[in-house]
């Protein structure tokens, strides 16, 4: 069948069946045929998970990021020239756009040369075909952000984006430019070695955040009381070397005489095989144990007790023993 | 010449929209839903007519159906490349015109096998291209097509807004309908089977 095929011809369903037939590499590149074919791809309600940002030497799109599946593409944008100057770079129109379904196997790998389309229209094109409203995260792992930020901004800035995210040898200036620019986050997740050293972000700590997650098997966060005391966060996730016992004893007695007002759940993850006693995370603070019958944990061992703050609000501290080490669990229940 | 307990030995005849008829088992031709949904319980006193199809279309369809008749259930589209020596033959020997016509025939008489196996053909076509080289292998409807095409869709809504009171009115009638002589039951079942392909052969 050498001469073009009449596709758009067929039957509304025969021509939905050829679309479900298709990798969603081909079928993003279909979507951009015509716009019949941009809405016939919209109306089958496909679901590519999460759509996520990478900003490094080059932007990236990703979908279903954390797993292999069908779903899961990797569109990566490149600039007519490689710019490898230490001046920042206006956000480009693409030259070349690579499309593919991993980074490492390169499967139903495609490529464009000048399509015409913005970062912006690419996002925007995801968005539409694949009824997505948020941006999941925007990722940063080199040292500095190639790109001017202004421009940064004017490309990305419009996109409701849930996290930033900082990872690698992202530059703890890089992220606090980040985050200036895209203020309307609501979490952070910082991975880096840059943010090994708390006091140097106390801005990023007090932020009125959903979530903020810091600490990495990478990283050596130093983490503090009195960082943990700053942090202004709904739900807090910390992994560090320097966490103890008595320092999250000595957090949950702050607690129960009010800090930490907009906390409703905290994790702390204890690395390096440091054991956790119970007795010293439970010294004084009055607690109650959680009877087994209400523990449903799948944990190895678990335990959890309720603590009672000024004022009446319950809080359940779970300590739970894996193989991985020990995790300390914080969850408001009134 | 057929009855509603039909076995895989009974044939039915088929007519073409060149007026000739030809045999098919009871098995194959159970494997078109549309043909279920409209003559498996009533049967069929004279040639079944598919008369929007020709012959040859015809044929390659229910040659399909006849080899496929001790598969196991169908339970979704197969990748090509677990097609069987004969499948791939049977796509192979097709030139494009067969091909659409049979991928229409097939979604018509809702043969699912057939028609996705077709479907991940097609698929297959556009695969590793990017769109400027899918525009080529694709075949776009001129401005002209797209008004008639549109112009269809609007007869087609007119005509399932008359098949809909249609219906509304048989509903009515259920009793007397029951009643009527199976000769003139096919008539009108034929009558539906023709108005439903007009309206999708027109596209």
């Amino acid at each position: 069948m050498s001469s073009a095929f009449p596709l758009l011809r067929l039957p509304e369903n025969a021509l939905e069946l050829v679309i479900e037939c298709m990798d969603y590499v081909d079928i993003v590149g279909f979507s951009l045929v015509s716009h019949k074919t941009k809405e016939i791809v919209r109306s089958l309600y496909l679901d590519i998970g999460r759509l996520v940002l990478t900003v490094n030497d080059i932007i990236r799109i990703r979908s279903d990021p954390d797993r292999d599946g069908p779903s899961s593409m990797v569109w990566s944008f490149y600039p007519e020239e490689d710019n490898a100057g230490p001046v920042p770079i206006p956000v480009y129109m693409p030259a070349r756009v690579t499309g593919m379904r991993d980074l490492i196997t390169h499967r139903n790998f495609v490529e464009y040369q000048n399509p015409c389309l913005s970062i912006q229209e690419w996002v925007e094109h995801f968005q539409y075909l694949f009824s997505i409203e948020e941006i999941d995260y925007i990722s940063f792992a080199n040292e500095t952000c190639k790109f001017d930020w202004t421009s940064l901004k004017d490309a990305l800035g419009k996109f409701n984006i849930n996290t930033l995210f900082f990872h690698n040898f992202c530059g703890l200036d890089c992220a606090q430019k980040a985050l200036k620019q895209f203020s309307s986050v609501t979490s952070v997740t910082a991975f880096s070695p840059s943010f090994n050293d708390p006091s140097h972000y106390s801005n990023i700590l007090i932020q009125n955040l959903d979530t903020l997650s810091l600490g990495h098997e990478n990283m050596a966060l130093k983490i503090g009381l009195d960082d943990l005391l700053l942090m202004n966060s709904k739900a807090m996730s910390i992994q560090s070397p320097t966490l103890t016992d008595k320092m999250l004893n000595q957090f949950f007695k702050h607690w129960i005489k009010g800090s930490n007002p907009r906390m409703d759940v905290a994790h702390f993850a204890f690395v390096n095989d440091q054991v956790v006693n119970k007795e010293i995370i439970l010294k004084d603070l009055h607690c109650q144990e959680v009877p087994l019958d209400d523990v449903r944990d799948d944990g190895e061992v678990t335990e959890k007790y309720n603590i009672m703050r000024k004022g009446g609000s319950v809080g359940t501290i779970t300590i739970q023993q894996t193989d991985e080490g020990y995790d300390v669990f914080f969850q408001q229940v009134q | 010449m057929t009855s509603p307990a039909s076995s895989s030995e009974v044939k039915y005849l088929i007519e073409s929209s060149e007026g000739n008829t030809f045999d098919v088992s009871g098995a194959a031709l159970r494997q078109s839903n549309t043909f279920n949904a409209m003559f498996l319980n009533i049967g069929a006193d004279g040639p079944i007519p598919f008369t929007d199809y020709n012959e040859a279309t015809l044929k390659k369809v229910f040659e399909y159906c006849e080899h496929s008749v001790n598969e196991e259930n169908y339970s979704g589209p197969k990748h090509q490349d677990d097609l069987s020596k004969w499948d791939l033959n049977f796509f192979n020997e097709m030139d494009q015109k067969m091909f659409i016509d049979v991928i229409n025939a097939s979604n018509f008489l809702d043969i699912e096998r057939l028609t996705s196996y077709c479907c991940e053909r097609i698929a297959r076509m556009l695969r590793g291209k990017n769109t400027q080289e899918m525009i080529k292998v694709i075949t776009l409807p001129t401005a002209e097509e797209l008004e008639a095409k549109q112009k269809v869709e609007e007869k087609k809504a007119a005509a399932a807004k008359k098949v809909a009171e249609k219906a509304a009115e048989t509903a009515e009638k259920t009793e007397t309908l029951e009643e009527l002589p199976v000769q003139q039951l096919v008539q009108t079942t034929r009558n539906k089977l023709t108005r439903k392909y007009l309206s999708f052969s027109n596209e």
